[in-house]
């Protein structure tokens, strides 16, 4: 298993090495940089001004020596600073993290209590009533796009109920109350199709284990139906499950970028939207990177926990 | 099921095909006699905020969405496939090579990377095109690879190489037909998920640009009228909804002729 | 303007007597109500600095930690801020400002002379923009610690209007020496002293205690946030979230003016909004194609969307320009549709087939967004086909400097001044001419405009020149939509200001309900 894990973070490594430059040269792909952004609409500038602010942002070196000036900060543990805000790209990053990670634990968590007692009911009791609500109810969940969703519900809430959530954001350790009806309606957006997906593994997987021999056999054996699923059928479709939720986390991790959005929330998402906006280079291009390593730290976790729970599989490089 | 699927995908088909002929007005008509006109008999589906008719905005919408979900998920599917297969076939130096290409695109989640793919190229319909096939073509090379690695090792491919078949023939006219079920399968979700993304993509302003009309960016227009004139962007909602249920149903149903063991 | 702000109006003139009778007896002050406001808007500012920054974000939160030596009045009068008084010489070309006494910076240095000269030397230096506002201007010099000396090249008419508008703000050299530049960071000797700033979300403002005007802000605290989506404004106004907000989407003055928690107030914009014609673009160049453009746009269908009608048409002097501002029906017969008249020009022009221009439109800006569209339906009536181009900020701003256009949908914050408001834009030569055209008898009027210091030749001038323009259709005047601005009922003395500038949040305060 280390051995597993140490070939897995050398390739990360290479992986986020190859990132970089994706995503440092179609940063630079983009027409318009800061320098424009910094001008804005109504000035009179000399091209000397343009020159001297980029000079300024090391925008007239050439593109590899601006690359490798980013690589050696990166392996110094240096982000760099953001050019709009003149703050560290650390700082700004750790100042929105909680909320994505507040956001995204939240769906995982609320797909999860959701998801998975749908799928055990929907499989125990397949092609009742239950269990045609649950799929077209999952599918439905599938279907319906994040944003508009979030839309429908604050239209909903606002107008008919005339409530909505608090828009100064605090924090969870400020005001719990405060950050969590903050945060319902964007982590229900979040989740539902999370939610949905896992739902339909759940169901699939428990039909997979309900149909083998040996819950035939505990059947037989006399054992109540309730127990069989609960303890025996459930226990062995875990392992996908587990690895459908995990995978699940890095999916929302995306979706946190439409939210975050529709719900204006202070996150990770927003900042990489608004700092390709203003062609903050280096705020897009460690942030980006950051969010990689998050995501493929989760994946490895997700992988191990799964060799973990099922020590039938075998790990090669 | 997958009858309820296909006739939704197919009104959906008709009304991106048939828009001309089936929407009672032009999508760009203004009727400032008709401002923000809530349902009715004058307008179905209500009109927006310089008299648009919403109804034929939502039925020409198919069109962006439908257009940006085929295009992206066949060429996507193409070149996927096409690496996927050369990857698994060819393996060695190939094969690793692609892998590691790939394994970069994967590094980050796929929505943030359409996103970014997007905001880099500008907006524009054909800017949801090129990020939904980046998106997608790692994605099939993925599901490709490893069912023509497992069927490569076969005896009755081995036969064939002895027999003196060149190895393009081998792959492509005795391992794709056997490895092409899951991929297809793979195929129809994606597209259905591909109207998703393609609408999340409008809606940030990324795809489709007024004053054309597309699902995403009707329900961005709209939502700053969501208290007067809800109908703006109520309507675009359910349309994409219909679509992306439409064609999930009938990946389910596909799922379960191809792949029995779902 | 609507009742309130007229009463504003009376408000602020006892204010501003107040102010002028030093030094005041003291008396008794009402306590100060104090508390947290929280103000709200659609956009963060680019940065801070108000002699580098020219976006009209950063000028709108200029007046919370900055003075200018001059202050506009909501009703556009000039009135003292920084300066107590100040005369001209008879050449027309020196101006001496005497400087208020006993006014101290943020850091608790005092105002003097030096920061005046440091300030305009800073800006004339490093502004290209703020520069062009003081075109004339040779050179400043201290008199002693509370007076200085502007003296100009040429009689300089709109110096006091310069003084008073977006880069009029003054800085403390010690200030500009410790941070560097002003951007993230503010020392003034304004109202308000910067505490903490979280790009996209919040600025955090303290009292300044030793502000100069005694008494005032009465806000122990102002926050000013940032929440992009104006929907969520609107909730957030509605549920008494936030104390004040400035709207930009006029539409949602309907959804709010019946709150009975809430106060409105709506008045009139110093700026408009336009659409710019490259006049050295194909078809464009000739006179005659612009003017059927502009018989063919219907202004007002243009600002009932853009607006929800809440505006007005407007001439190439915005209604708070008062003085400046042609009679209604010299410039209204301009804007009176006539779609014949408009086809006869394209036909004289040789272009009755019609032809395809480009419009650019930035997507983030409503009022571009839902004005183009109109325009576009309107001139597919005289063959002209508008394609709508969608082009983000960052590149709109790369090719609006290098003139790379055939339209834009554009919009202006308003100059107080008619030079200040038209030779910049307009003269071919010496202003930026965005429309890339030039009329040399309009270039010799405004040249003449900006040495006349007598305001009624003043006057026929810029009369001359409005009627010229509306003639030769550089751009076309679209639309001024009003300013609006809604408190909670409970905020008393905020008052709006056709800039749009946040001068009012000084003299607003919570009251205990």
């Amino acid at each position: 298993m280390t051995r597993y894990v140490v070939i897995r973070l050398y390739s990360m490594l290479l992986t986020l090495l190859g990132l970089t430059l994706l995503v440092f040269l179609m940063l630079r792909l983009i027409p318009g940089t800061v320098v424009e952004q910094l001008i804005g609409a109504d000035a009179v500038v000399s091209p000397a001004m343009v020159a001297e602010l980029r000079r300024f942002f090391g925008l007239d070196q050439p593109w590899w020596l601006q690359y490798s000036h980013w690589l050696s900060g990166l392996a110094h543990g240096d982000l760099g600073t953001s050019w709009r805000t003149g703050k560290p790209v650390v700082a700004l990053i750790l100042e929105r993290l909680p909320v994505t990670i507040e956001l995204t634990s939240l769906a995982v968590a609320g797909a999860l209590l959701l998801g998975i007692p749908a799928g055990i009911v929907s499989a125990a009791r397949r092609d009742h009533a239950v269990d045609n609500l649950t799929r077209v109810g999952a599918l439905l969940g599938l279907s319906v796009p994040v944003f508009w969703q979030g839309t429908m519900l604050i239209l909903f809430f606002s107008i008919y109920l005339r409530w909505m959530p608090p828009l100064m954001w605090v924090d969870f350790f400020t005001d719990p109350r405060r950050n969590l009806t903050i945060m319902v309606l964007p982590a229900i957006c979040l989740g539902t199709a999370s939610a949905a997906n896992i739902a339909r593994i759940t169901r699939a997987c428990m039909l997979d284990v309900l149909r083998s021999e040996y819950i035939r056999t505990a059947s037989a054996k006399g054992l109540t139906r309730r127990l069989v699923v609960l303890k025996h059928a459930l226990k062995n479709a875990l392992i996908p499950i587990v690895t459908v939720a995990g995978l699940q986390i890095g999916i929302l991790l995306g979706g946190t970028v439409v939210v975050e959005e529709v719900f204006t929330l202070p996150g990770v998402g927003r900042l990489v939207l608004w700092s390709i906006y203003q062609r903050d280079y280096p705020l897009t291009q460690s942030t980006i990177l950051f969010i990689a390593v998050m995501f493929m730290t989760i994946n490895l976790a997700v992988d191990v926990l799964y060799g973990y729970l099922d020590p039938r599989i075998r790990y090669s490089g | 099921m997958v009858v309820v699927g296909a006739v939704g995908a197919l009104a959906i088909v008709v009304m991106a095909l048939g828009a001309d002929v089936l929407a009672p007005h032009p999508p760009d008509e203004q009727n400032f006699d008709l401002i923000e006109a809530r349902p009715g008999a004058k307008a179905v589906f209500g009109t927006d905020r310089f008299g648009r008719d919403v109804l034929s905005r939502v039925i020409y919408g198919a069109r962006v969405s439908l257009y940006v979900a085929v295009t992206s998920t066949a060429l996507a599917m193409l070149v996927g496939g096409a690496f996927g297969l050369t990857a698994g076939y060819a393996g060695g130096t190939w094969d690793n090579a692609i892998n590691r290409v790939m394994d970069v695109f994967f590094s980050i989640p796929g929505l943030l990377l359409a996103v970014g793919i997007a905001a880099m190229r500008g907006p524009g319909v054909n800017s949801a095109v090129v990020a939904i096939t980046i998106l997608y073509t790692p994605l099939f090379a993925r599901v490709m690879r490893g069912p023509v690695l497992a069927e490569r090792e076969k005896e009755y491919i081995e036969a064939i190489r002895a027999l003196g078949a060149t190895r393009l023939v081998v792959a492509l006219k005795h391992l794709l037909p056997n490895v092409l079920s899951p991929f297809v399968v793979q195929g129809t979700v994606a597209f259905s998920q591909a109207i998703l993304i393609e609408a999340s993509l409008s809606y940030l302003g990324l795809s489709a640009q007024p004053p054309t009309p597309s699902w995403g960016n009707m329900l961005n227009e709209g939502r700053t009228y969501l208290e007067t004139a809800p109908w703006i962007s109520v309507f675009p909602g359910v349309a994409i909804m219909v679509a992306v249920l439409a064609f999930n149903l009938i990946g389910d149903g596909l799922r379960d002729a191809l792949d029995p063991n779902a | 303007m609507t009742q309130l702000t007229r009463r504003q109006l009376l408000e602020t003139a006892g204010l501003t007597l107040g102010a002028l009778s030093l030094p005041r007896p003291a008396r008794a002050q009402p306590a100060r109500p104090g508390g947290t406001l929280i103000s709200a808007q659609t956009t963060e500012a680019t940065g801070l600095d108000p002699q580098l920054v020219p976006a009209l974000s950063r000028s709108r939160r200029s007046p919370l930690t900055y003075n200018q030596l001059v202050r506009f009045e909501p009703d556009m009068t000039p009135v003292p801020e920084l300066a107590e008084s100040w005369q001209v010489s008879p050449d027309g070309l020196t101006w001496t400002f005497k400087l208020r006494q006993g006014v101290k910076f943020h850091d608790g240095q005092e105002f003097t002379s030096a920061d005046v000269k440091f300030t305009f030397d800073r800006l004339l230096e490093k502004s290209a923009s703020g520069k062009s506002d003081f075109g004339a201007v040779d050179k400043i010099e201290p008199v002693g610690k509370y007076a200085v000396k502007f003296v100009t090249k040429e009689p300089f008419a709109a110096l006091v209007a310069a003084l008073g508008g977006f880069w009029g703000f003054i800085v403390s050299e010690a200030g500009v020496k410790k941070y560097g530049d002003l951007n993230k960071a503010a020392l003034g000797t304004g109202p308000f002293i910067l505490d903490d700033w979280k790009v996209e979300q919040q600025m955090v403002f303290k009292r300044n205690p030793s502000y100069w005007k005694k008494g005032l802000p009465h806000a122990d605290e102002l926050i000013v946030r940032v929440i992009p989506d104006e929907a969520n404004i609107v909730a957030a106004l509605r549920t008494g979230q936030i104390h004040h907000a400035f709207i930009e989407d006029n539409k949602n003055f309907n959804l709010l003016k019946d709150e009975k928690s809430l106060t409105g107030y709506r008045s009139s914009r110093l700026g408009y909004d336009y659409l710019n014609m490259s006049a050295n673009r194909g078809h464009l160049k000739d006179v005659r194609v612009r003017q059927a453009i502009s018989w063919a746009v219907d202004r007002s269908q243009v600002m009932r969307v853009a607006t929800a009608g809440f505006g007005r048409l407007t001439a190439p002097a915005t209604a708070p320009m008062k003085q400046w501002q042609l009679p209604e029906e010299v410039w209204m017969k301009y804007y009176k549709p006539d779609v014949e008249k408009a086809k006869r020009l394209m036909a004289e022009a040789g272009v009755a087939s019609g032809f395809t221009v480009k419009c650019m439109v930035i997507p983030t800006f409503p009022t571009m967004v839902s004005g183009a569209p109109v325009i576009a339906a309107q001139l597919k009536r005289i063959g002209i086909t508008m394609e709508i181009e969608n082009v983000e900020y960052a590149i709109w701003i790369k090719r609006w400097q290098a003139h790379d256009f055939d339209m834009t949908m554009n919009s202006t914050p308003g100059y107080a001044d008619p030079d200040v408001a038209f030779f910049r834009a307009l003269h071919s030569t010496k202003g930026q001419n965005w429309n890339s055209w030039s009329v040399p008898e309009l270039d010799a009027l405004l040249e003449e405009g900006r040495r006349t210091m007598d305001p009624k030749k003043r006057k026929e001038i810029y009369d001359r020149v409005q009627v010229m323009i509306l003639e030769n259709v550089p751009h076309l005047w679209l639309y001024s939509a009003d300013l609006i601005d809604f408190t909670q009922a409970t905020v008393k003395g905020f008052r709006q200001h056709p800039t749009a500038l946040l001068y009012g949040l000084e003299t607003a305060s919570i009251e205990k309900a």
